[in-house]
């Protein structure tokens, strides 16, 4: 017998509840924030009550940079990892032996959730190291029993002879590493035939529903998008399932709410959507109460015709960081992914880049692949004037659109650098 | 007919010069070329020695590039040699596309390449008037 949604809310709140003064007790940040708040533990009596408690933005994490918030001893922690500090100070997080035991569990029950078993071969072409994204998968795919190869990133030409000689069926790596890999097979005339891949576990990046038919379509695979940030963990926070429809979170070990650009709650009883913002449950080491992802989606308890009883994220349409603002216009990379996406032949390889001029004005690099280049200038030209139509009709703005030389916009073999602002450095 | 390579390039300077050595500097010879530019990027069509290997080398170079069939034609290095030569493919109701000229080692001689939208009627009327079709250049 299933849970109801009611039972699982209701174990939450009394994880919630011992969590909160875990953290109290320990941590004296969180009991400092709670007090200027005006919450004492004994006001959290249930899920009902999270709404009191304060949020924690990556902001506080920084500040306290790098062993501030730790609520054991450090003799009890036994691994560090650290989010990629884009912006100067990273965030370190602390595990202790419970923490990756937890963790581990997390993305064996992601793995199995996408159909993988102990009969899998899983290359892991993740980056192994701070990065948390190796690792996780790495101890995750062996909980499960499966064979891993450890690739890492990079590579890639033995990542793809690996891939055909040793019969990898599951891969996971980021989604712009998995176009990668795709593209390289193309140019080097390897068939996906020759390939045994029937399943990709594909995060640390959002990606559009276009990519992911790309990469189905490149590497003759069943792509899955996995959610985690290093804030709560790294990779395994959530997982879509076979339905593809929004990602299940493992409500034991995580709370999911959203919540609107001022801050109130928009789940459960309201609409759903908005920034995603997490409270862990079981964490020893670094707990988190209600952080402020920045990333933006929306929340469902509604059942799922898969049966996992946990509740599902949507996939992350954008970070509220992401979001450029170009002449007052709000403007998401992901937007422009999608249109690029749909057109054959464009969009794998595309720059965002947005400077200013007298007003603000947004560029969109292009690569000029095989597929779509043609002998003609007027085709050619009628394609970047194409491009500039689909994204006016998508952003109500005009955009530059260039045609590049396949190379000349930088290979991600981590996470992807897609948008360049320039007016940063004004 | 003849065989010709396009490449798209970036319309920056010295770009032109670095696809040439790309397939100069491997012993390719590039018997023809012309650039045509749109703004930021350009396409340039050639004729080489060795298409094969030009193609090889573009391919490891990472460009995009087509290979296409284009018309190449000996003609008097004079003037009214081309008028002649268009006039012949207008009478027969065919468009050039576009055309680029090059002189060749024999004496007098220069080539034209043209692109046209009907291959195999151009070079039955271009016979009729006694104009020589090359085969390769
Ligand atoms: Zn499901």
């Amino acid at each position: 017998m299933h849970k109801t949604v009611e039972e699982i809310r209701k174990s939450q709140g009394k994880l919630l509840v011992k969590n909160v003064k875990y953290s109290w007790d320990n941590i004296p940040y969180y009991k400092q924030k709670m007090k200027e708040a005006g919450v004492k533990p004994e006001d959290i009596k249930g899920l009902e009550d999270i709404s009191k408690i304060p949020f924690l933005s990556k902001a506080d994490l920084r500040h306290h940079y790098p062993y501030g918030l730790i609520a054991t001893p450090l003799d009890k922690v036994v691994r560090f990892h650290s989010s990629s500090g884009t912006t100067g100070v990273p965030t370190v997080v602390p595990y202790t032996k419970k923490d990756i035991e937890n963790w581990a569990e997390l993305n064996k029950r992601c793995l199995e959730t996408v159909g993988a078993t102990n009969k899998d071969i899983v290359q892991v072409s993740y980056g192994y190291g701070l990065f948390t994204g190796g690792l996780g998968l790495h101890y995750g795919a062996e909980r499960l029993g499966a064979a891993v190869i450890p690739t890492s990133s990079g590579n890639t030409m033995k990542q793809i002879k690996i891939l055909k000689d040793m019969k990898t069926t599951t891969l996971a790596c980021t989604p712009s590493y998995a176009l990668m890999l795709s593209e390289l097979m193309k140019a080097n005339d390897v068939k996906i035939e020759t390939l045994s891949l029937k399943r990709g576990v594909f995060g640390a990046e959002s990606w559009s529903e276009n990519m992911r038919k790309r990469i189905e379509k490149g590497l003759g695979l069943e792509a899955f998008d996995i959610y985690g940030l290093t804030e709560l963990c790294g990779p395994g926070v959530g997982i879509e399932c076979s339905e593809h429809n929004g990602l299940h979170t493992w409500s034991d070990h995580f709370i999911v709410e959203t919540i609107d650009s001022e801050g109130n709650k928009t789940d459960f009883d309201g609409e759903g959507k908005g920034e995603l913002v997490f409270t862990t449950l079981q964490r020893e080491a670094m707990p988190v109460l209600r952080y402020r992802t920045k990333d933006l989606s929306s929340v469902t308890w509604e059942e799922c015709a898969c049966g996992l009883p946990h509740p599902r994220i949507g996939r992350i349409t954008g970070r509220s960081d992401d979001m450029l603002i170009v002449r007052g216009v709000n403007v998401f990379p992901s937007q422009i992914e999608e249109v690029l996406m749909e057109l054959k032949g464009v969009g794998d390889h595309y720059q965002i880049i947005v400077d200013r001029d007298i007003l603000d004005c947004l560029m969109v690099k292009v690569e000029v692949t095989n597929e779509i280049f043609s002998d003609s200038i007027s085709e050619l030209i009628t394609l970047e004037n194409e491009i500039k139509k689909r994204l006016f009709e998508m952003l109500s703005l005009s955009v530059e659109v260039e045609l590049v030389e396949p190379g000349q916009i930088p290979r991600p073999e981590g996470k992807a650098k897609r948008v360049v602002d320039l007016r940063k450095d004004m | 007919m003849v065989e010709q390579i396009s490449v798209f390039i970036d319309n920056r300077p010295g770009r032109l010069a670095e696809l040439c050595n790309i397939i100069g500097r491997n012993g390719v010879d590039i018997r023809a070329l012309q650039l045509v530019e749109a703004g930021e990027f350009g396409l340039v069509r050639m004729i080489t020695d060795n298409n094969e290997k030009a193609m090889a080398l573009l391919k490891n170079a990472g460009m995009s590039f087509r290979k296409g069939e284009v018309l190449g034609v000996l003609m008097e290095d004079k003037p009214g040699s081309l008028g002649l030569i268009a006039s012949i493919l207008s009478d027969a109701s065919i468009n050039i596309e576009y055309a680029y000229a090059f002189i060749t080692k024999i004496e007098k001689k220069a080539i034209l390449i043209l692109k046209v939208n009907d291959l195999e009627k151009a070079i039955k009327v271009l016979k009729l008037k006694g104009v020589s079709i090359l085969e390769n250049i």
